[in-house]
């Protein structure tokens, strides 16, 4: 293993950055896969194929083969009796729709060839989107094409026809009737579709004695109940944080996996962009328990139990009384001045919190976390109202609806069905089956139920409970609406017919109303409304080219603070706390699976969870001091014991988990679900204990999940500790702009040779500003949308044979305890001068004129010789044929602008060569000689929520990537290899706070 | 069978076998690489079609152009075989009884496509853009030959790698006009006043692999 012969500054981030405890322990198992390419394991076939009886096969494919291969196969081509209307063959088309998802909806632009969606991208009109699309949204696609979906509805476990459910539905309708719906509930998931809102209210008029409750695991409920003590009435609430300047995430993951998250990622990106001309740069603190990329991206982060933020929160209120006396009126002043005093780093943080809230009057955020109870939201409400933050950067608009979301509707409803009240259970959509809360025995009341009706994508947990299921239609294969968190209002226009059959949730309702119209009927009656009738079919169409209904956004909501009842409850809320030893859990949705509904989706499921590293599974996390005293290491099965209940769960030792806190994602190990590798974490999560618990056991069992059962991509592709993700803090920046090209002590070597490229041709480059990546994961599942890239399989990544061009490298720096972490994409960096050309035997990978570091797949026979020389471990080998050991049905998913490549070769990013030979052909077409900047998007760049990554031709001197390759932040990672890469990074630039600069 | 003894001719057929084995391996593996190119193997190839659409008589003697029916060649990567009632814009009223188009007007009848058959192809790893081409002023004849005068079309060249590269290293022979990309006949080409005109584009036709491969 040789070392760089070069010297990097010390006192400069970056140089110390760690990726796993183990690589900052020197273990021996790290330094030896720095040393080696691939793990050992990797020679090895997934499955034993005896030696001899592989020869075999070979022996009778080459004998059939060259049969076969005697004469050109008979190849047709079939073009369409009677063409569609604007259908040219070959040619993508582009629909705006909208992904309703987790209590708001993110407007799309999908492309479709032939009829067939294959790539999702964001709607750049939609406010939720602004162009980008989240991990969630990209894999949406995969999900509609998901082989598992269920394909008939079901009496029980036997098949029916759509004429047989129909009948019943008739049935059913007509008996509903007569008892004027006595005995029947409805339970959906939490939505914002106008339609089905008001199909919903025809029915409850039709069946007035009929139930219609809503129930999602992970729900705004906390934040709608904090608006109702807060203001008296529920609010949906949108932060506009590219305003903000001051931000306090008080256990809130609000870039990861709470609201809309691309929609503030995009704000905070602003909001902290260092070349900004009002040179206004915005703070961010996190407070949290386990460690999020809101934590990673934030300027201090303070690691605290969730049980403790209502303190630290009071704690605020208190300093913020200091620094205004008059900011409270007298009932919560006195609450505040009271506030218990937390430890004396708690303390500071609250000081230096308060003082930016008020120094940043009018533009300071508190955003409080979903699993955070109400008063929480309340008094993080009443503190941004003292500071005159209302209506400039935290915006109420009235709530679609005032229905409840959370635990309590469906407890009252599961006591409802064991009192033998409810004979009819319609639920739309959901799982409640495996999501209820541990306490509410929705399985058990289920069985009491004399017919229960599920609408579902998959036969899951629910469907093989209920009495019959029927297929739901897929949001991309059906009409219906929807009005994102500030009230803008969506068509969902769908791509395909529904590939298994299916209904969408209206139409059931409409069903059980006795009618049959189809959804399309009902969604343009419901915007009818909106639109008028006059013109109505040309303003429906523009709504459906543009993806929404201009200026639809909900008018502000009048809200009053009252102060007395949120005094009230945070006295209560301060006098009932845990006792400090108490072991808490607690409870987030999973990072793969969501809350369980995307437990099929292979590409969702391979992402590795960005702090962690995981992939296909969950964890429980624990802190560095509690693994140490228990003697725990990563995977090690641990016994996380809470109310008498008990669950067996593989631990990962998380740096800057804070002690006493065990963090668990829910969505995982579903027992419905062919894959063991998760765990179920909903034992243990009981509607009291719902966001978070104290009281827990955590007890070693001394099992241990091998590397297969718990693949992560943690020590994967490593880089040998060099600096290569850099930061710096605003003062370095102002007072040395090009800090990031300065840590390199010596610079590189003259060059003797020089890239011959031409002068005049475009130059190709990316830079990726690491001040905005917040490590989404977003750009990675569109990278793999757009170029076919296959998942391999927990297997394959316990091997190292993870498919995805581009990886999110994530750092720690600091103790193991309170580390601080940044993180860096990295892709192939197209370099100038570039090592893997320079061994490829049989000229695979060659350089374009352009500056592509060009990969020839039909060329590659496999050596890996470029792989192993490629010092930014970018690239990739197909070691099996995996897409076509796919389902068939996958294959529709794919980019037919992309090779689909075959085992045997290696494969790596492109810069999506196929967009830039689009815009030149497209730009020679019109007689231009250069494309446009702007012209050519990544697939990467188009998904990024936050605007990090810039593409274009560098030798257009007026084109951004241009400008911003040569800013002062532009650096080059393993610059000092003189391989000349043609992807910059721009260095991350942080604001700590003047007063905590001792405490971190 | 135990007294059994290689006789000498035995020997003289083995020694024989073996000294020609190196020319018959030499003289077969020059025939291979010979024959086996494309330009044995894929020219002449002249499948029967479905419908027995004569490109001498529409493109050749009636002088339809090119892109009358094959719509996408200025548009998109595909030329496209066009639909049916692209046959029928003129078929409705033209030759409605003749027994051949039976096919055709059945297929617009019933909405069922026809299922031609695919004579020029490039491999799965190739992408092929007629758009670009067209646009640059590559005349359809360059890689389909004189169509307008095949009675059922038939592959002429053999549109290898090494066939692309040629005109990708030295276009100028095959740059037209662009208006001129569809007149096949050296006849027909343009009157000098209109060729000066449309002159000929300067073209930059890439050489490097992601310029086709990707």
């Amino acid at each position: 293993m040789k070392r760089a012969p070069y010297e990097f500054s010390e006192d400069l981030s970056g140089s110390r950055a760690w990726r796993s405890l183990g690589e900052l322990n020197g273990s021996s198992e790290v330094a030896e896969s720095l040393a080696r390419e691939l793990p050992a394991s990797v020679v090895e076939p997934p499955s034993a194929i005896e030696r001899r009886s592989f020869l075999k096969g070979l022996g009778a494919t080459l004998g059939l083969g060259g049969l076969a291969a005697c004469r050109r196969p008979d190849e047709k081509i079939v073009p369409y009796a009677r063409t569609p209307e604007q259908y040219v063959p070959g040619k993508p088309l582009f629909f705006a729709t909208a992904m309703p998802f987790d209590g708001s909806a993110i407007g799309l632009v999908v492309e479709s060839h032939e009829g067939r969606p294959t790539k999702v991208e964001g709607n750049p009109l939609h406010p939720e989107s602004q162009g980008a699309a989240s991990a969630f949204a990209q894999a949406a696609i995969l999900g509609m094409y998901d082989p598992e979906r269920s394909k008939a509805p079901r009496e029980g476990r036997t098949e029916k026809s759509w004429d047989e459910t129909d009948r019943f539905l008739a049935t059913l309708s007509q008996e509903l009737v007569s008892t004027r719906g006595r005995g029947l509930a409805i339970l959906t998931e939490p939505h914002r579709s106008p339609t089905l809102a008001a199909r919903l209210a025809a029915l409850q008029a039709q069946l007035p004695d009929a139930k219609i409750v809503q129930y999602a695991p992970f729900s705004d409920e906390n934040a709608r109940a904090g608006a109702r003590l807060a203001f008296g009435k529920v609010v949906d609430r949108v932060a506009d944080f590219a305003k903000a300047r001051a931000l306090v995430a008080l256990d809130a993951d609000f870039l990861g996996s709470e609201g809309s998250t691309v929609r503030a990622a995009r704000g905070l990106a602003e909001g902290r962009n260092p070349e900004r001309a009002d040179k206004k740069f915005s703070r961010l603190y996190a407070i949290e328990s386990a460690f999020t990329i809101t934590g990673a991206s934030a300027d201090h982060r303070l690691p605290m139990k969730s049980g403790d933020v209502v303190r630290f929160a009071a704690a605020v209120g208190r300093e913020v009384l200091g620094l205004v006396p008059g900011a409270f009126g007298e009932s919560l002043a006195r609450v505040l001045a009271a506030a218990p005093r937390l430890d004396e780093r708690a303390e500071k943080h609250a000081r230096a919190v308060a003082k930016d809230l008020v120094r940043q009057r009018g533009e300071g955020l508190l955003i409080a976390g979903r699993r955070q109870p109400a008063v929480v939201h309340a008094l993080a409400y009443a503190i941004e109202s003292a500071l005159g933050n209302k209506g400039s950067t935290a915006h109420f608009h009235p709530a679609f609806s005032e229905a409840g979301e959370g635990p309590e509707g469906l407890q009252a409803l599961v006591t409802a069905m064991n009192a033998g009240e409810i004979q009819t259970l319609v639920i739309l959509g959901g799982n409640p089956v495996f999501d209820a809360p541990a306490d509410v025995d929705f399985k058990g009341a289920l069985a009491k139920v004399k017919t229960s009706v599920h609408l579902s994508l998959y036969v899951d947990e629910t469907s093989s409970a209920t009495t019959w299921h029927i297929p739901r239609a897929h949001f991309l294969e059906a009409w219906g609406d929807v009005r994102a968190i500030d009230g803008t209002a969506s068509v969902v226009q769908p791509l395909i017919a529904p590939m298994f059959g299916g209904r969408a949730e209206v139409e059931l309702v409409e069903r059980l109303a006795g009618g049959d119209r189809k959804a399309y009927a009902m969604v343009k009656e419901t915007w009818r409304t909106y639109l008028g009738e006059l013109n109505f079919d040309r303003n429906f169409a523009k709504v459906l080219h543009d993806g929404l209904l201009a200026n639809s956004a909900s008018p502000a909501a009048e809200v009053a603070i009252d102060e007395a009842t949120i005094a009230r409850a945070l006295e209560a809320a301060l006098g009932a706390a845990p006792a400090p030893e108490a072991v808490e859990v607690t409870f987030a949705p999973d990072f793969h699976t969501f809350d369980g509904r995307f437990g099929t989706n292979g590409w969702l499921l391979e992402l590795p969870e960005p702090m962690t590293k995981l992939t296909w599974a969950n964890a429980a996390l624990v802190s560095v001091k509690t693994a140490r005293e228990l003697g725990i290491a990563d995977a090690d099965v641990v016994e996380v014991a809470l109310n008498g209940q008990k669950i067996e769960i593989p631990a990962i030792v998380a740096p800057g988990q804070v002690e006493g806190s065990i963090a668990l994602a829910f969505g995982q190990g579903r027992p419905g679900l062919e894959s063991k590798l998760g765990t179920n974490v909903g034992v243990l999560r009981t509607a009291a204990g719902f966001g978070f618990a104290s009281g827990a056991v955590l007890k070693k069992t001394g099992k241990k999940r091998t590397a297969r059962e718990f693949p992560r991509t943690q020590e994967h592709f490593l880089m040998e500790g060099r600096p290569l993700a850099r930061r710096g803090t605003q003062e370095q920046y102002q007072q040395d702009p090009k800090f990031a090209t300065n840590m390199l002590k010596q610079r590189p070597l003259p060059v003797l040779y020089t890239a011959d490229l031409p002068e005049n041709a475009h130059a190709w480059s990316m830079t990726i500003d690491l001040s905005a990546c917040t490590g989404c994961n977003a750009c990675v599942v569109a990278c793999q949308a757009e170029n076919n890239i296959p998942a391999v399989g927990p297997e394959g990544v316990s091997n190292s044979r993870e498919m995805h061009w581009m990886r999110i490298d994530r750092y720690f720096e600091g103790t193991p305890e309170d580390p601080t972490s940044m993180v860096q994409p990295v892709l192939c960096q197209h370099c100038e001068n570039a090592p893997c050309e320079e061994v490829c035997p049989v000229g695979a990978t060659t350089h374009s004129p352009e500056g592509l570091n060009e990969m020839t797949y039909n060329r590659c026979i496999g050596t890996k010789y470029c792989g192993n020389n490629c010092p930014y471990k970018v690239r990739r080998y197909n070691w099996f044929n995996y897409h076509y050991q796919e389902p068939t049905i996958l294959s529709m998913a794919q980019n037919p602008d992309v090779t689909v490549r075959a085992r045997g070769v290696m494969e790596k990013c492109s810069f999506c060569v196929q967009r830039i030979n689009r815009a030149k052909i497209d730009a020679k077409a019109e007689g231009r000689p250069r494309v446009h900047d702007g012209e050519v998007v990544t697939a990467c760049q188009s998904s990024c929520p936050s605007r990090a990554i810039t593409f274009g031709d560098r030798n257009d001197a007026g084109s951004q990537v241009a400008r911003a390759a040569q800013g002062p932040r532009a650096y080059n990672i393993l610059e000092e290899l003189n391989v000349k890469p043609r992807v910059s990074y721009l260095a991350r630039v942080d604001n700590p706070s003047p007063d905590l600069k001792e405490a971190t | 069978m135990a007294n059994f003894r290689f006789s000498s001719v035995h020997d003289r057929i083995f020694r024989g076998v073996l000294l020609s084995l190196p020319l018959v391996l030499a003289l077969g593996g020059a025939a291979f690489s010979y024959y086996g190119r494309a330009d044995h193997l894929e020219v002449g190839y002249e499948p029967k079609q479905p419908v027995p659409f004569s490109h001498k008589l529409h493109a050749g003697d009636l002088g339809v152009d090119c892109r009358y029916c094959h719509l996408g060649v200025e548009t998109t990567a595909a030329a496209t075989v066009p639909a049916t009632e692209i046959c029928m814009n003129c078929h409705a009223k033209v030759r409605t009884d003749s027994p051949k188009l039976l096919p055709v007007r059945e297929s617009y009848a019933n909405n069922t496509p026809i299922q031609w058959r695919r004579v020029h192809k490039a491999p799965d790893y190739v992408y092929f853009d007629h758009h670009a081409h067209v646009t640059a002023g590559v005349g359809c004849d360059s890689c389909h030959g004189r169509v307008d005068q095949m009675e059922v079309v038939r592959q002429v060249k053999s549109l290898s790698m090494g066939f692309c590269l040629e005109c990708h290293r030295d276009p100028e022979p095959n740059i037209k006009s662009p208006r001129d990309v569809t007149r096949l006949s050296p006849l027909a080409a343009l009157s000098p006043a209109l060729a000066e005109a449309a002159p000929p584009r300067a073209v930059d036709p890439p050489e490097h692999c992601s310029g086709c491969h990707r």
